[in-house]
C-alpha cells in the first residue's frame, strides 16, 4: 500500500440514517482509500473494429482516469485510420465534467482528420448534459449502436 | 408539519471519493422515491460539487463535509469545505478554460457549476476565507397519473 495513504486511512466510517422512523446504522471497516476507490469505480473499455468504423464501449464512471484510457484508445484508432468512431455509453453509469472535456478532445482530434463521431446509449440526463455543453452540435447522438454506426 | 431527517457524511479529498457521496445521495433519493432520472441528476450534481471542492479548496483537513436534509418533497444537500474560499473567476468558470478549443462553445473546463445549476432547482454558494458551502435543493417532480 502507498505509505502516504496510511495517514488518510478511514478506519471506522459510520453512517446513520434516521429514516422512516427507524434508525439504521452502517459501519464500514475500510483498510485504505485506494481500495475504496477501486471498489467504487470499476471501469472497462471494449473496442470493436469494423472495416470503415470502430466502436469504443466504455463501462463504469467516466472521469479523468477512464477518460484518459478512452482518449488513448481513440488516438490509437485515429492514427490507424479509423476516423469514423462510435462511442457507446450504455454501460457508462456516470460522466463528470472532466470526462466530458476528454470527449471534446476526441471530437477535435477527429475534426482534424475530417472524421465523424457518434454517441449512443446515453441516459436522458447524459444527453441533456451533452446538449447543454454543445457536444451535440459536433457529434451525433443516437439511441443504439446500430443506428449510430448507420449514421456515420 | 413535514418530517425532516439529516444524514451526515465526511469524505476525504481523494480520487473517486466523490462516488461515495454520489452513492449515498442515490440511496437517499431512491428511499425518498425520486424518479430514476432525478436520482442520476442528483448524483451528477453532487459529483461536480465535490470535485470543485477537491480541486479548489486547498483545505487543511483534506475533507469534504456533506449534510443531507431529507423532507417530504425535496432533498437538500450542503457540501462544505474548510478551504480558502472560491473566487468569482472560479464561480463563472473563466479561470478554468483549459487549452483553447477550436469551437468557443465547446469549453473544456469550468463547466461543473453550470451543470449543477442546470440540473438542480436551487443552488446557493457561500464562500469566505474560512471555506465554502454549496447548498443545493432538488425537488421531487410531480408524477402524472
Amino acid at each position: 500500500m502507498d505509505p502516504g495513504l496510511k495517514s488518510a486511512i478511514v478506519t471506522d466510517s459510520l453512517f446513520y440514517i434516521p429514516f422512516l422512523g427507524c434508525g439504521v446504522r452502517f459501519a464500514f471497516h475500510i483498510r485504505s482509500l485506494k481500495e475504496v476507490s477501486t471498489l467504487l469505480n470499476k471501469f472497462d473499455i471494449q473496442i470493436r473494429e469494423g472495416q470503415k468504423h470502430a466502436v469504443i464501449e466504455t463501462a463504469g464512471y467516466l472521469n479523468d482516469a477512464l477518460g484518459e484510457q478512452l482518449s488513448e484508445k481513440a488516438r490509437e484508432l485515429i492514427q490507424n485510420g479509423h476516423t469514423q468512431l462510435v462511442i457507446n455509453l450504455e454501460k457508462t453509469t456516470l460522466i463528470n465534467s472532466i470526462g466530458i472535456s476528454i470527449l471534446i478532445e476526441i471530437i477535435e482530434a477527429l475534426e482534424e482528420r475530417e472524421g465523424t463521431l457518434n454517441f449512443c446509449g446515453l441516459s436522458a440526463t447524459q444527453e441533456r448534459t451533452f446538449r447543454m455543453m454543445a457536444l451535440a452540435k459536433y457529434a451525433g447522438i443516437f439511441p443504439d449502436e446500430a443506428s449510430a454506426i448507420e449514421n456515420l | 408539519m413535514s418530517l425532516e431527517h439529516k444524514v451526515l457524511l465526511t469524505i476525504p479529498m481523494y480520487p473517486d471519493m466523490e462516488l461515495a457521496a454520489a452513492k449515498t445521495a442515490s440511496v437517499l433519493a431512491e428511499l425518498m422515491d425520486f424518479e430514476e432520472g432525478q436520482v442520476e441528476e442528483i448524483q451528477l450534481a453532487i459529483i461536480e460539487t465535490c470535485i470543485n471542492a477537491f480541486e479548489h479548496s486547498q483545505s487543511d483537513d483534506n475533507a469534504v463535509h456533506i449534510e443531507f436534509l431529507l423532507s417530504e418533497d425535496q432533498l437538500q444537500f450542503k457540501i462544505m469545505d474548510r478551504g480558502i474560499g472560491i473566487t468569482p473567476d472560479i464561480l463563472d468558470g473563466s479561470r478554468l478554460l483549459g487549452s483553447p478549443s477550436v469551437h468557443p462553445d465547446l469549453r473544456k473546463r469550468g463547466r461543473g457549476l453550470q451543470i449543477v445549476r442546470s440540473l438542480m432547482d436551487e443552488v446557493d454558494i457561500e464562500s469566505s476565507s474560512n471555506g465554502t458551502t454549496v447548498s443545493v435543493i432538488k425537488r421531487k417532480s410531480q408524477r402524472t397519473a
